[in-house]
């Protein structure tokens, strides 16, 4: 019974017996095949620049123009992640062995083959190299993440506490150069005056597999700008070692923003006090002595005193009116920021 | 009404004026006493009372020196509270200090400066000073 797998399959092979033979053991097991043959190093390479999406490429080790070592790293080159399986006319086990480092995915034996033989290992090896791609698909979309993450990202070793990975966001925020980081351990990105509360924090992480800090922490960058951030935590295993994984937010302009947002709140509550007791001291005054003018209860004389009191009171509210607009400027939000950004530059 | 006393205590002169003249006026009372201070206020009461006689006192709170909350912890150290009935007199109604008030028993309302002729008429059913303006 044959298999119908429609593969696409090129043959190098410059012995045509050989290639005639391999032709026929794989029209013995697949059903329309595509099979392309070249016979020296320099047709397979023309056929692999203009023909892409092979399956397989079966390759003899010993073409007229090229072989061994040489012609395998140009052939895997060339196949772009194609699988190669090396077809050899001799049993040279120690330099196959060598191969499969070259990326060459198997190695069979001529004088061993049979149609069972290739075909097992054709559908094998072209199932391995998609998971392999499979894989790295997904390794490098996890490094993608790590490494693209506009949040700043680090790696460290928990028992030595160097850097072990950085990403791009964490050496634009710290000033420090990948190269750098990777010769720091973590205590370097933070002032002398906090190191008791990180060893602290730091041990105690060491347990938890994840772990958000309620606190925050304050790092230092490289040219000594102290910011607040908020920590995330994860275990990891990289390269073998044990290591946690820290996303690192900076929360510094966050944290201004509240403190800014405190003060003007003090303002105006400041204000809506003088509103409610000192505006309404003279015009409580007004009324009354309006109240007693309408009722006619007092003399000529004395109503005129009373206009001049009105006067009065009325001159202090507006005093107290153009008061209250200038404290109402001051509260003004950038204002406030600017400040803050003094503050945090001293 | 012979028993009676009404007593102003404000640091606004004004406002003591305004208040002798409007209850004049409306008739709650002839001749009120004034006072600028908590301090002069309480001697007076000591001089003053006797064993039958009731003061209403309309009480500013926000006076320097003793304020009107000081004031009413006097009145109760003295042992005035039972002849007292305190008005709280002020220019813009708190709600921090109308449930402050509530604390003292002294306390028999709340008035909002400036008072007036109606205000004074209404006072006169007050539960704490009806007995005095019955005919």
């Amino acid at each position: 019974m044959k298999h119908a797998l429609h593969y696409k399959i090129l043959v190098v092979e410059d012995n045509s017996g050989d290639f005639l033979l391999v032709e026929e053991y794989i029209n013995d097991q697949i059903e329309s095949p595509e099979i392309y043959h070249a016979n020296t190093c320099k047709e397979a390479r023309e056929v692999l620049n203009s023909q892409t999406d092979f399956d397989v490429i079966l390759l003899d080790l010993t073409l007229p123009d090229k072989d061994g070592e040489e012609l395998i790293s140009e052939i895997v080159e060339l196949s772009q992640n194609t699988p190669v399986i090396i077809l050899t006319g001799y049993c040279n086990l120690e330099f196959c062995i060598k191969s499969i480092s070259f990326g060459i995915s198997d190695y069979l034996l001529k004088d061993e083959l049979t149609s069972a033989s290739l075909f097992k290992s054709i559908t094998y090896n072209i199932e391995k190299q998609r998971n392999i791609l499979k894989i790295e698909e997904s390794e490098r979309r996890y490094s993608d993440l790590f490494h693209l993450s506009p949040l700043p990202m680090y790696v460290y070793d928990i028992e030595t506490l160097k850097f072990l990975d950085v990403n791009s966001a964490m050496i634009e925020n710290y000033g420090y150069s990948e190269e750098e980081f990777l010769n720091m351990d973590i205590t370097e990105i933070r002032p002398k005056s906090t190191l008791k509360r990180f060893k602290k924090a730091v041990n105690f992480i060491k347990n938890q597999d994840n772990y958000r800090f309620k606190e925050r922490f304050t790092h230092q960058k490289k040219n000594e700008d102290l910011i607040d951030v908020e920590i995330l935590s994860k275990s990891i295993e990289f390269q073998g070692r044990k290591a946690k994984v820290i996303l690192a937010n900076d929360v510094t302009e966050r944290t201004l923003y509240y403190k800014a947002l405190q003060k003007q709140n003090e303002k105006l509550k400041e204000i809506a006090w003088i509103q409610s007791h000192k505006v309404r001291s003279p015009v409580s005054r007004i009324l009354g002595m309006v109240d007693l003018i309408k009722h006619k209860i007092c003399s000529e004389k004395e109503n005129k005193i009373l206009i001049d009191e009105i006067q009065d009171s009325v001159k202090e509210l507006d005093n107290i009116i153009r008061d209250i607009s200038g404290k109402t400027e001051e509260v003004k939000l950038n204002n406030q920021l600017k400040n803050n950004e003094e503050f945090r530059s001293n | 009404m012979k028993n009676l006393e009404v007593i102003n205590v404000d640091d606004d002169k004004m406002v003591l004026f305004i208040h002798e003249r409007m209850m004049k006026h409306s008739g709650f009372f002839e001749s009120p006493k004034s006072f600028l201070d908590g301090q002069e206020t309480l001697d007076y009461l000591l001089s003053a009372k006797t064993k039958d006689k009731q003061f209403v006192i309309f009480l500013d709170v926000n006076m320097p020196g003793i304020d009107g909350w000081d004031f009413l912890d006097l009145l109760s150290e003295h042992g005035l509270s039972e002849s007292c009935h305190v008005f709280i007199v002020t220019s813009s109604i708190d709600a921090a200090d109308k449930e402050k008030s509530e604390t003292y028993d002294e306390v028999a309302g709340f008035v909002e400066k400036p008072i007036s002729v109606d205000k004074l008429h209404e006072l006169k059913t007050h539960p704490n000073l009806a007995d005095f303006y019955k005919s």
